[in-house]
Parts: structure tokens; sequence; C-alpha cells
């Protein structure tokens, strides 16, 4: 409640805009190519989707803001930390596979990390295994549609991923941060 | 749906009463740090749902398949990249679309290098997730460390299915 004005400069940036311009770019082509039928359908199905998702989204949210305040700063600057060298990069990887869930908590968990002080590798490491080996993805989805066999290779074979991920990042200049909402921003 | 819906909610209620637990003051700054990420979020969301719906229907989903058949090789594999790197849907589109590739020829080094590009580059993920909340300046390092990911993966799945046959489906 205390800080209304830097939530509306976040609200309406560029990014906002390019959503937009995309938004209504596609929608036109789409209209022309494809006629009214199906641009109607397609901004029904989309809807839709938001509506059924936005109660997800909320959870998500409350997820990330619960983790922010439960792991204290010091536990993830020591575990997941600058220092953390190749046993952050192993612990955020496990973390990683383990997130239940789709972006709509492993995001807010990594801007929560982020906040609390996590090295980039290992915020890339968390990111990577979450999305290349997360059992929650290839429970529900993989396995059902490519097999045990396909599922199982595909898995192995992208063990290295979070690893390249993260010791290449830490080569890279430093991410500035400038956009991150901090969950710190409201402490007195 | 139902599923995912009980999931989060039920991990909400644990996590609240672990924070209650912990110290009953932490419970206003955990709600004011989601609230702080939902108002960024949760106004893109819609807006990029109907944008990647849109581009979703351009693309010309039945030449996409003749492009990354088994004979493709190594243009199919980074055709198969470019093709994961664009699905803008969640894996309720990809897989579909990797099951339609399937049965229309794809090789399993193609089929790995487009669920790793998807799973790697996911458009929509990128627009609704990561850039709102992580700022540009961190989705384009990530976008560079991960661009040797879906090679990586398909030459060490092509090692493994030279000596095991791999069967997908």
């Amino acid at each position: 409640m205390s800080r209304p004005p830097a939530r509306s400069r976040q609200l309406f940036d560029i990014s906002f805009f390019v959503f937009v311009a995309l938004a209504i770019g596609g929608g036109a082509a789409v209209l022309f190519l494809k006629g009214q039928g199906v641009f109607f359908a397609t901004l029904e199905k989309d809807l839709g989707l938001f509506l059924r998702i936005a109660p997800q989204v909320a959870g998500g949210m409350l997820v990330g803001g619960f983790i922010s305040v439960l792991i204290p700063n010091d536990v993830v600057a020591r575990w997941l930390g600058r220092e953390s060298g190749f046993r952050g990069i192993l612990i955020a990887s496990i973390a990683g596979i383990v997130t239940p869930g789709g972006p709509i908590i492993s995001f807010p968990v990594v801007l929560a990390l982020a906040t609390a002080g996590a090295d980039i590798g290992a915020l890339l490491a968390y990111l990577t295994a979450w999305s290349t080996l997360g059992l929650t993805r290839i429970i529900v989805w993989e396995i059902p549609f490519m097999g045990v066999d396909f599922t199982l290779v595909r898995f192995v074979a992208s063990i290295p991923l979070p690893f390249i991920a993260g010791y290449l990042v830490r080569r890279l200049p430093p991410v500035k941060f400038r956009d991150l909402v901090s969950p710190m921003d409201d402490t007195p | 749906m139902i599923v995912s819906l009980s999931i989060i909610w039920g991990l909400v209620v644990v996590l609240a009463l672990l924070t209650f637990h912990r110290r009953p003051g932490l419970m206003g700054q955990a709600l004011r740090s989601a609230r702080a990420q939902g108002f960024v979020v949760i106004p893109r969301m819609p807006i990029a749902l109907i944008g990647a719906g849109f581009l979703a229907e351009l693309l010309p989903q039945e030449q996409m398949s003749g492009w990354i058949g088994a004979e493709s090789g190594f243009s199919g594999v980074l055709i198969a990249v470019g093709l994961g790197a664009l699905v803008p849907s969640g894996p309720i589109i990809s897989f579909p679309i990797a099951i339609a590739l399937m049965h229309l020829g794809a090789g399993v080094p193609q089929l790995v290098a487009f669920l790793t590009a998807w799973s790697l580059f996911a458009l929509n993920r990128m627009l609704i997730w990561e850039a709102p909340l992580m700022g540009w300046s961190f989705v384009s390092r990530r976008i560079v460390v991960s661009i040797p990911g879906p090679f990586v993966t398909t030459l060490i799945a092509t090692v493994i299915g030279s000596y095991v046959q791999i069967v997908a489906g």
C-alpha cells in the first residue's frame, strides 16, 4: 500500500505495449487471412484459457511470496549465492527437477530466490532443470505422449544442460535487475 | 485443471501455515510480495495468451512435418530447433505437434531437438512470465547460454540411439 506509484509504473512499461502490438498484429493477420470465424474462435478460446488459469496464477504468486519470507536470505546466499560453485548449481538443478507445476510456480520461485541473493548460475541451472528435466511435465505429458523409452533417452541426454547454462552464464556480464519487483521494497 | 488447481492451492495452504507458525508478522510481507508480482503479470496474461493464440493460427502446421523427417539429418535438427523455439504455447500444443511430426516420419534426434528447444525457448512462457518478472537483461542471458542445449541433447540422444533402439510413442 505504501508505494503504489512504483507499481503503476511497472504496469505499463515497454514490454506491455509489445504484447499489445503482438496481439493486435496477430489478430489482424488472422482476421484477414483466415476470416471472422477463426478470429472469434481463437479469441474466445484464449480468453477462456485465461479465466481457467488465472486462479492458478494467483496461487502461484502466493507460493512465491511465502517462499520468499520462509527461506531466509542468508540460507539462499549460503547455498545458492555467488560463492556456491558446483554445489549451488547441483542443488538448484535438483530443486528445479522436483518443483511441481508449470511456470505458475517456477517463475515466482526464481524471483524469490533472485531477490534473496541467489547467484545467476544457480538461477539458470534451476530454470533449465525445471524446463528440460522437470518431473511434473514428464509424468503428466511426455510419458503419455512419447512413451517411456523416448522420455528416458531425452531425460538422460538433458542432464548436462543445467550445468552448461549455469557455468556459461557466470562468464557473462552480470544481470541488471532494474525491473525486478523486490519483496523487500515494502520493508520499512 | 482441477488437479493442478488443487496442487497449487494445497501448496499455498501448507506454506501459509508454515509462515504463520514461523512468525505471524511475516504473513503481511508474503502477501505484499505476491500482490506486487501479480500486478505485473496478471494484466499481461490475457493479452499475451491472445497474441500467442493468433500466432499459432498463422503457422503452416502441415508443411512443418515434411521438413524434419528421419532423413533430414542436421538440417532437420536445425529446423526442429527453430520450430520448437517458435511453438507459441505450452505442452497442450507442443506434445500434439511432436506426435504429429512423429507420425509424419520425424526422426528421434529431430524430436529430441524439437522438444528440448521448446522446453528452453518457449516463446509464450518468455513473454508471459519471464520477461515481466525477471526483465530482458535476465532473459537475453538465459537465451544465449541455452543455445548449446538442443544440440548437446540431440548429440547424446543420437549416440545412445546408435547403441540401443529407441522407440517413440
